[in-house]
């Protein structure tokens, strides 16, 4: 095998790692503030795609201009659920939370089957088929895009969380929710927008990116489960982490399908999980 | 300025507090001494809005805030300094302080008010960048006690300050409250350290399983027969 | 008969009248009352682990999988009667259960990692099953006709039905005695504060693993069933962690951790499931699947402790206003 090839692969890998980043960075966002696994993440990415190729259909309206659009529907939507669904739920415990998450899945693969059928579908863009040629690699322009919008949006929210007043709230609330509350912290209120953000994001995430999926109604689940590697490998709860485990994730998932087949490189990002789980329960940047 | 009365208050089914009856007036510094469980934690954290308690109120200035949260305590003016100092960790003293003034009440004075903290322990100042949890436990007490001071408080609620110091690190807090309390903060303390916070303090309250039992002058309660045999020992 | 022991049979008696129904009726049903015995045994199998000791699990497709596949493959290879294949199908999940509740014990995983650690076992359960010709990769293997009860193989639904109802009875019973003896004594410690089980002697671990064990070997007995009545096996149906979802939802509705919850809940909504297919799924595709899942987030809205806490509740509340009345009456 050429070292080219591999090459490719590595940039391909770290591309997609970028927009596994993203993703997994917003299920840490909703996760820090309020112990919520949701396991309807994926799902949610997934509704986002699909509301691009709704909107692609009726408007011709381009994917790039459906995201910002979908941003603020899902920022809306996600602190709509957050108030009325999820936040009583989650006052009966963590666990009857992630349940609910369980429900949300269901209800969400249903109406997607139920309103767009359960072919495979794909949403052009304006970038589709152009591929940007830097010898030796070939990178597809949607790929390439999604990469680097899912970069600046990491970093950005990044930013955000270490800088801002927002941000020094989560983390308060992470750290320690009681003396969060002493500081006049509205604890409801921060968990509430953090979870519109965190499926806002999606929002924006699931049309930038679409050019790379097939979508079918059942694809959310395997994207939580990307989502949830990533999440864990960085360090559950670890923002830091959960950016470079995005990448790790990404490289290792297209250089181990290179070298070993689509199965074991599909495997390998579960192989990494239960290492991690059992060795490095801290992430593999955590401190012990 | 505060005034608590008939304040039931605990955890789930279990009451602590057995209408408890204390005021604090502008400018005092009041002290609430008993031993460890006697319901002194409870008291304060009920005052301070974590609590909503089964009965009573409080009252502070013209609102009510029993029962209504933390933040509404926050917006009123009283602020908490737990027990057992809660920094927040992973985060830098700046941040610390910086989210002690994030209430949009005290926020739009927080250089000042950082300037103030810092004029008051110059020690967080050299440590502005360092990780809270990083620091010495004395570090930490100052840093507790200046986040609560930039939510601009016009009571500062004080719990345990000197549990877990070094003797010379309770004077150095000390010191800084008796300084903080002649420039004109009210402050209510709470203590297991009877013989200090009776020496700082104007008056006193002894609270024994989840009763207000002696209240008085400090220097009187200093000399009570009663509170010197239950908590300073045969002298 | 006493009134205690009355009150402890009733919950029989009803099982009893609702199990024997289906008999009665067209085939059509009895085929949805196959499904929902089979949910119902799944879910008491998995509540050993999910609900009593309070382990939150979402790997038993790999119990489900290692039954139905083993007793195949020994059905397709060796011509051994699934009836013997089955045990061996729940030695092999009993074996992999032990071994996952000593992983979890050993590297002391907290109960999120837990859960994860089990979906990503399940998920490379999933992978290799559909990847490995030996297990008929994606397309599964298709079980030899035979078509003898001697081969497990029936000629009508109702036998399939009784014979899912005497695991279920099986199953309960055990379920049963696990919260009568010193061993539910101890998961339910377990489940409520394992530093404090831990700190009055219970042996953790052998608990823990007896757990995983049993309700392992359980879900591979009803995997075999499952392979037996579909005459198949297949990754997509047998080790996909889809069916572990509804298998926890279905508890989560009843109530997680009771006796009957695993019982009611999939009693009352496997059937739902299919009315709503009947009156809604001609017209659009998946609308059925809608309403379903509109329904199940409701009642864990409303109920996050299930269908049978709210229904405590409701009795405790009802209870506590008559006293209210009595003494005011007086």
């Amino acid at each position: 095998m050429s070292l080219d090839v591999l090459l490719q692969a590595t940039v391909q890998g770290l591309q997609m790692g970028a927009i596994y980043a993203l993703i997994a960075l917003s299920l840490t966002l909703i996760f820090s503030v309020g112990g919520l696994l949701n396991f309807a993440h994926g799902d949610f990415l997934a509704l986002a795609m699909y509301g691009a190729f709704a909107l692609y259909q009726a408007f011709h309206m381009d994917a790039y201009w459906a995201a910002p659009l979908l941003f603020f529907v899902f920022f809306a939507l996600g602190m709509l659920l957050f108030r009325r669904l999820v936040q009583p739920v989650l006052e009966a415990g963590v666990l009857a939370g992630a349940q609910l998450t369980l429900g949300l899945v269901f209800v969400q693969e249903s109406a997607l089957l139920a309103v767009f059928g359960g072919d495979y579908l794909t949403v052009p863009t304006v970038l589709s088929n152009k591929n940007l040629v830097l010898p030796p690699l070939v990178m597809p322009w949607t790929l390439l895009v999604g990469a680097a919008l899912a970069a600046v949006l990491s970093v950005t929210l990044y930013g955000v969380l270490m800088r801002t007043d927002f941000g020094r709230q989560v983390r308060a609330i992470t750290q320690n929710r009681d003396a969060a509350a002493l500081m006049g912290i509205r604890i409801q209120r921060v968990q509430a927008i953090a979870f519109g953000v965190g499926i806002g994001l999606l929002g924006l995430t699931g049309p930038v990116v679409v050019a790379q999926f097939t979508l079918s109604p059942t694809m959310g689940l395997d994207l939580t489960l990307v989502a949830l590697i990533v999440m864990v490998i960085g360090g559950i709860g670890n923002f830091l982490g959960s950016m470079v485990g995005g990448l790790i994730i990404g490289v290792a998932e297209s250089v181990g399908s290179l070298l070993y087949g689509g199965t074991v490189g599909a495997m390998i990002p579960y192989a990494i999980l239960v290492f991690v789980l059992l060795f490095r329960p801290h992430g593999l940047l955590g401190e012990h | 300025m505060l005034e608590v009365s008939g304040l039931v208050a605990g955890y789930g089914r279990i009451t602590i507090l057995r209408e408890v009856e204390l005021s604090v007036a502008e400018g005092e510094l009041v002290a609430l001494v008993g031993v460890n469980g006697s319901g002194k934690t409870t008291l304060m954290k009920t005052i301070a809005g974590l609590i909503a308690p089964g009965a009573g109120q409080v009252r502070f200035e013209a609102a009510e805030l029993a029962g209504r949260g933390a933040e509404r305590a926050v917006q009123a003016g009283i602020v908490l300094v737990p027990e057992g100092r809660m920094v927040f960790p992973r985060m830098s003293v700046w941040e610390n302080l910086m989210l002690g003034g994030v209430h949009p009440r005290p926020r739009p004075g927080r250089a000042e008010s950082l300037e103030r903290v810092f004029d008051l322990f110059p020690r967080l100042a050299e440590r502005r960048d360092q990780k809270a949890a990083t620091m010495s436990g004395g570090e930490q007490q100052m840093l507790a006690i200046g986040r609560g001071l930039m939510a601009k408080p016009k009571l500062l609620i004080l719990d345990e300050p000197s549990l877990g110091l070094s003797p010379l690190m309770v004077q150095e807090t000390y010191a800084a409250l008796r300084r903080l309390n002649r420039e004109g903060l009210t402050i209510l303390l709470a203590e297991q350290n009877v013989k200090l916070s009776l020496a700082v303090s104007t008056r006193g309250y002894v609270i024994e399983n989840g009763r207000i039992v002696l209240k008085g002058a400090s220097e009187a309660l200093a000399r009570d027969p009663a509170t010197r045999q239950a908590y300073l020992g045969h002298l | 008969m006493s009134k205690q022991s009355l009150r402890a049979a009733w919950p029989w008696l009803a099982f009893v009248v609702v199990a024997l129904v289906p008999l009665a009726l067209s085939s059509s049903w009895v085929n949805v009352a196959i499904m929902t015995m089979l949910f119902v045994y799944f879910c008491i199998a998995w509540n050993i682990v999910g609900g009593i000791a309070g382990q939150f699990c979402i790997g038993h497709s790999l119990f489900l999988a290692a039954g139905a596949y083993t007793s195949t493959l020994l059905a397709i290879h060796f011509g051994l009667t699934p009836w013997v294949g089955m045990f061996a199908g729940a030695a092999v999940a009993a074996v992999m259960g032990v071994f996952i509740a000593w992983l979890s014990f050993r590297y002391a995983l907290p109960p999120l990692s837990f859960a994860l650690a089990t979906i990503a076992l399940a998920m490379l359960g999933y992978l290799a099953l559909s990847s490995t010709d030996f297990f008929g990769a994606s397309r599964g293997l298709t079980l030899p006709m035979r078509g003898t009860p001697a081969a497990y193989q029936f000629r009508n639904d109702s036998s399939y039905y009784i014979v899912i109802l005497v695991h279920v009875a099986v199953a309960l019973g055990l379920t049963i005695w696990l919260y009568g003896t010193r061993v539910g004594l101890y998961l339910r410690a377990l489940r409520d504060n394992e530093r404090a089980a831990r700190a009055i002697g219970i042996p953790v671990l052998k608990y823990k693993m007896l757990a995983m064990g049993l309700s392992g070997a359980l879900m591979a007995f009803g995997g075999t069933f499952y392979a037996q009545y579909l005459q198949y096996v297949e990754p997509r149906t047998f080790a996909n962690i889809n069916i572990v979802i509804e298998i926890i939802l279905f508890t989560v509705v009843g109530s997680v951790g009771t006796v009957w919850g695993p019982v009611v809940g999939p009693l009352l909504l496997v059937p739902a499931g299919e009315w709503l297919r009947h009156a809604f799924g001609g017209s659009v595709p998946g609308i059925h699947l809608l309403i379903y899942g509109v329904l199940l987030v409701v009642v864990i809205r409303f109920a996050p402790d299930g269908l049978l806490g709210a229904l405590a509740r409701a009795r405790q509340a009802l209870r506590a206003r008559r006293a209210e009345k009595e003494s005011s009456a007086q």
